[in-house]
């Protein structure tokens, strides 16, 4: 049994975040009158901006969810989209592009988006998130403050 | 009571066998290749390093670094040319893991196929035996 197919066997927890979700919307709504400064905007380092010049094609851009599930709570899910859907939120920076929907971008406001490189793996992160309480240690899950 | 006894011992002696054969670690294909690119830029380094920390939700991750000396305690696997050693206390869990190496757009990574491992974290990182 290899660790991926543990992985794709651990159901999602995606009832916790619709229990989750109703109140943090509500809370983000009451805030949305505010102007949006940096707060509201998600960067993107560097080595994120290369590598995304590197691996997309033609439109493609970048997407950032987050998903129910992972050991604390919500994790990241990153995948390479060409369709910019209503709700969208589209992040450029030296041509590359990072689009959030709006019901994860009240997860990862304020945040960056990096692509670290390590012997062992390379692979795009959401570093310093605002909205994140703690994570477990390899970066892939978080749970949110309240 | 004879009988029994003969019984005992082919056990014993077929158990015993069976230890030595089981490779202490293996390496795929894809996993050999990624080795000798990253060690080719570096002639210093005589291969990787697999060591265990505890980290993760689940209690232990492993970790890996270049290397230039053999440790006294390290355990040496040469396949195809490329060498890893992997320390001693990662060797109990290692027993029996095929190293691979999964490349995508999105991310690259060497994945541990651990025939050891009761559990992981929901992203893999992490594991307890």
């Amino acid at each position: 049994l290899t660790a991926e197919a543990v992985r794709a066997v651990i159901p999602r927890r995606s009832g916790r975040l619709l229990a989750v979700f109703p109140r943090l919307l509500t809370r983000w709504e009451t805030t949305s009158s505010i102007p949006e400064a940096g707060e509201g905007q998600i960067r993107l380092t560097d080595s994120c901006v290369q590598r995304l010049l590197e691996i997309t094609e033609g439109s493609e851009f970048l997407r950032l969810q987050v998903e129910g599930g992972g050991c604390s709570g919500f994790q990241y899910k990153f995948s390479l989209d060409t369709v910019i859907n209503p709700d969208d939120r589209v992040f450029e920076q030296g041509g590359a592009r990072v689009v959030v929907d709006s019901d994860s971008l009240a997860f990862v406001k304020g945040a960056q988006v990096d692509f670290s490189q390590e012997l062992i793996r390379s692979s795009f992160q959401v570093l310093n998130n605002p909205q994140a309480q703690q994570g477990c240690s390899c970066g892939s899950s978080f749970s949110v403050k309240v | 009571m004879s009988a029994s006894l003969v019984r005992a011992t082919v056990w014993a002696v077929s158990k015993r066998k069976l230890q030595p054969t089981r490779a202490a670690l293996t390496l795929t294909p894809s996993a050999v290749n990624k080795i000798k690119q990253l060690l080719k830029d570096k002639p210093e380094h005589v291969g990787l390093k697999v060591g265990v920390r505890t980290r993760g939700c689940n209690g232990l991750s492993y970790s890996l670094e270049y290397t230039k000396t053999k440790g006294d305690s390290d355990e040496e696997v040469i396949q195809d040319g490329v060498r890893v050693f992997i320390e001693k206390k990662a060797q109990l869990t290692l027993l029996g893991t095929e190293m691979d190496y999964v490349e995508d757009k999105l991310s690259s990574e060497f994945v541990f196929n651990n025939p050891n491992i009761k559990g992981t974290c929901g992203c893999g990182e992490s594991f307890h035996v």
